[in-house]
């Protein structure tokens, strides 16, 4: 699993005027650990399982730039954009996958919805039907679910793959290709970026 | 034990009133048993029924609710009309009994909601605070009380520690008043933020009060819809703070100290009564729409005050044709014994579609193969507009089935399983029924597996041949519909 601290937020902040972090999947908290350090007005963090939602909010419960929003990525994000200043870009850190594997709460293949199990082409569509995300820039992690790859950390367990018909990142070019620049790192498991051709005040 | 003196000094005596939960018959010397109303919650109503008592009194010994009290006693500790306000405790402490003038009763009545009930001292101040007079403690050699149990004999809960919230609770109200020179206008804010069917209780009780201190709800933000979709009257305070388990890894006490710093700012601009479960609900057949208003201040002296004493507040029903009828059921109750047992399901969803009857179900996509269609509900707009689209709904002990039959009065079955009816059903008509099979075990408030038979399945649901009958005579009775 990939890590924020990989990417130089300082940078993006200063490059692109992104003040919000928005991360699907908090997990233990490590990726708002990092994003509290650094100057956003606020970061948002979703999470579908309760247990790990609450004992991270718990947390942070006395930081009020930090959120954490319990719930499927798709209603945190809506949630999120809601309350987001329009037009101000941000980052959004976003888990190509059903989070329970990485922190052994669930196996990579125990949720049957595919929905659930793989959101990041959903969420992606979403977030552009509700904003303008030409300026925003967007970090994926996970990549070798999607994409075979000489990856730091080897290959995508076979339970956790896709059916073939869904490996693939075809949507991110349809989505993103015009107004990004979309990169791939072998890092770890694989990132995918996508940083805005327009940078601040641009 | 509820007890009480009220002092005449006119009179030179003291008058003693002895009063008890009330198990449902809300008799005279009953007071109504709500397990969301705080220890100052009954110190208002002592108070309130002492000055009915006795109106010409000038100062009332109030018990400390959380102790089984009789007035005897009391008159053994205050023989004589009192002349100053001052809190009577343990060796420890913790209050016995409050005695105080009855201009704290008749002029801030409402800051009683935020004694501790705990700490003498603590809650001394408060009062002192409030009255702008000093209030001493004296000591009684009787002992110390301690903590009190996770379940009390006389009905109390102090499980998760949520009796120490209380204490936060009078510090936070202690500095507000120290802080602020408009502390008699600050609003009161009831914090039961978490759990939808409770947050839709709360909601619906602050519509059928006539007065209430409270002008504000903390709602969790997964709920904060759902004051708006029940026309509450409370101003919803956004926690943004996912709810708490119910497993007890996070104790009340806990959270509240979180959820305090969350609110941030709101929290000092606002004085907060923890009005989680104090008591054990089910104790008292009343409903938790009940347990709401009297936790918001209405007084209940008569069964036909109550929410099973009057007809639903609204009566609706489906606009489209009888025929094909559709069905919508939720079947999940937020803890595994609270599922109605699947494979009952899948039989009562068989037998209806073999009838022509259809049926949908809420976020169960495991019963498509039985026939039925499933529908994700997220929000209460999503839920209500389900609901409309359906003739019938028949739900677990849970906020669809609460929101279904309380706030927009559709014709609606409740499955009751391992919890009690009578705590949240709705008034029995036409339009409302329960099917269950009312064994003696119920309500026994297991959550993953039965203490009595053993296994993951409440054996109390109603049989899938009972629920089937149950829907046919209730499309019947409201639509006239016939298979």
């Amino acid at each position: 699993m990939g890590v924020l601290s990989d990417f130089d937020l300082d940078g993006l902040i200063a490059e692109y005027g992104c003040r919000y972090l928005i991360e699907t999947g908090t997990g233990i908290g490590r990726g708002v650990e990092e994003a509290a350090k650094h100057d956003f007005l606020q970061v948002y963090s979703i999470e579908i399982m309760h247990k790990l939602a609450l004992e991270v909010a718990l947390r942070f419960a006395d930081n009020p730039k930090v959120t954490i929003i319990h719930g499927k990525s798709e209603k945190g994000l809506k949630e999120a954009m809601e309350e987001m200043e329009p037009g101000v870009p941000a980052i959004f850190w976003l888990d190509a996958h059903f989070p329970g594997a990485d922190f052994r709460m669930a196996s990579y293949d125990s949720e049957r919805n595919h929905d659930l199990r793989l959101p990041l082409e959903r969420e992606l569509r979403l977030l552009a039907e509700h904003r303008d995300i030409s300026r925003d820039v967007i970090l994926i992690d996970d990549l070798r679910i999607y994409e075979n790859a000489d990856y730091e950390e080897g290959p995508c367990q076979p339970a956790a793959l896709p059916a073939p018909e869904f490996r693939h990142v075809r949507f991110v070019d349809e989505i993103l290709g015009k107004t990004h620049h979309i990169e791939r790192s072998l890092r770890r498991t694989g990132y995918l970026t996508a940083h805005p051709l327009k940078k601040s005040g641009a | 034990m509820l007890a009480g003196l009220a002092f005449d000094r006119r009179a030179g005596h003291g008058l003693p009133a002895d009063f008890r939960f009330s198990q449902g018959s809300l008799r005279e010397d009953e007071i109504f048993d709500s397990a969301l109303a705080v220890p100052g919650r009954y110190m208002i109503e002592l108070a309130r029924r002492l000055l009915a008592r006795a109106p010409q009194a000038d100062f009332l010994v109030i018990g400390n609710p959380l102790l089984p009290l009789r007035a005897e006693l009391l008159q053994k500790w205050v023989p004589s009309t009192p002349s100053a306000p001052w809190i009577g405790t343990d060796d420890d402490g913790f209050p016995l009994f409050y005695c105080v003038p009855r201009r704290l009763a008749d002029a801030f009545e409402r800051f009683l909601l935020l004694l501790s009930a705990q700490d003498g001292a603590l809650d001394a101040e408060l009062i002192g605070a409030v009255l702008g007079e000093e209030v001493a403690c004296r000591h009684f050699p009787i002992g110390r009380m301690g903590t009190p149990p996770g379940r009390g004999p006389n009905g109390w809960l102090n499980g998760d520690r949520r009796l120490d919230a209380l204490k936060l609770q009078a510090t936070r109200a202690l500095q507000i008043i120290q802080k602020r020179p408009d502390w008699k206008d600050v609003p009161f804010a009831i914090y039961y933020p978490m759990h939808a069917g409770d947050v839709l209780f709360v909601a619906l009780a602050s519509t059928m009060v006539d007065q209430t201190p409270f002008s504000r709800q903390v709602v969790c933000s997964a709920y904060q819809d759902i004051p708006g979709a029940c026309g509450s009257r409370l101003e919803t305070i956004k926690l943004k703070l996912p709810w708490i388990s119910r497993d007890g890894s996070v104790s009340e006490a806990t959270y509240f100290v979180h959820a305090l710093d969350r609110l941030g700012p709101a929290a000092d601009e606002t004085f907060i009564v923890f009005s989680r479960i104090l008591r054990l609900y089910y104790l008292t057949p009343f409903h938790l729409v009940d347990h709401a208003r009297f936790a918001l201040g209405q007084s209940f002296t008569d069964f036909s005050q109550t929410l099973h004493g009057r007809p639903n507040g609204s009566e609706a029903r489906c606009a489209e044709p009888a025929k094909p009828l559709k069905v919508l059921f939720h079947l999940n109750g937020g803890w595994g014994l609270k599922t109605y047992p699947k494979a009952s399901i899948e039989t009562v969803i068989r037998s209806l579609g073999a009838m022509g009857i259809e049926s949908s179900v809420l976020g169960r996509p495991d019963l498509a193969e039985a026939g039925a269609t499933s529908f994700d509900s997220e929000d209460s707009a999503t839920l209500r507009g389900l609901v409309e689209d359906h003739h019938l709904f028949v739900g677990v002990d849970s906020f669809p089935h609460h929101f279904a039959r309380l706030r927009l009065g559709w014709p609606t079955i409740g499955l009751f399983g391992n919890t009690k009816p009578t705590n949240s059903d709705a008034s029995y008509g036409a339009g409302y029924q329960t099917s269950e099979q009312n064994l003696s075990c119920n309500r026994c408030g297991a959550y993953e597996s039965c203490p009595v038979f053993g296994g993951s399945e409440c054996l109390n649901y109603a049989p899938p041949q009972k629920v089937v009958g149950d829907i046919l005579a209730m499309a019947e009775r409201i639509y006239g519909y016939r298979p």
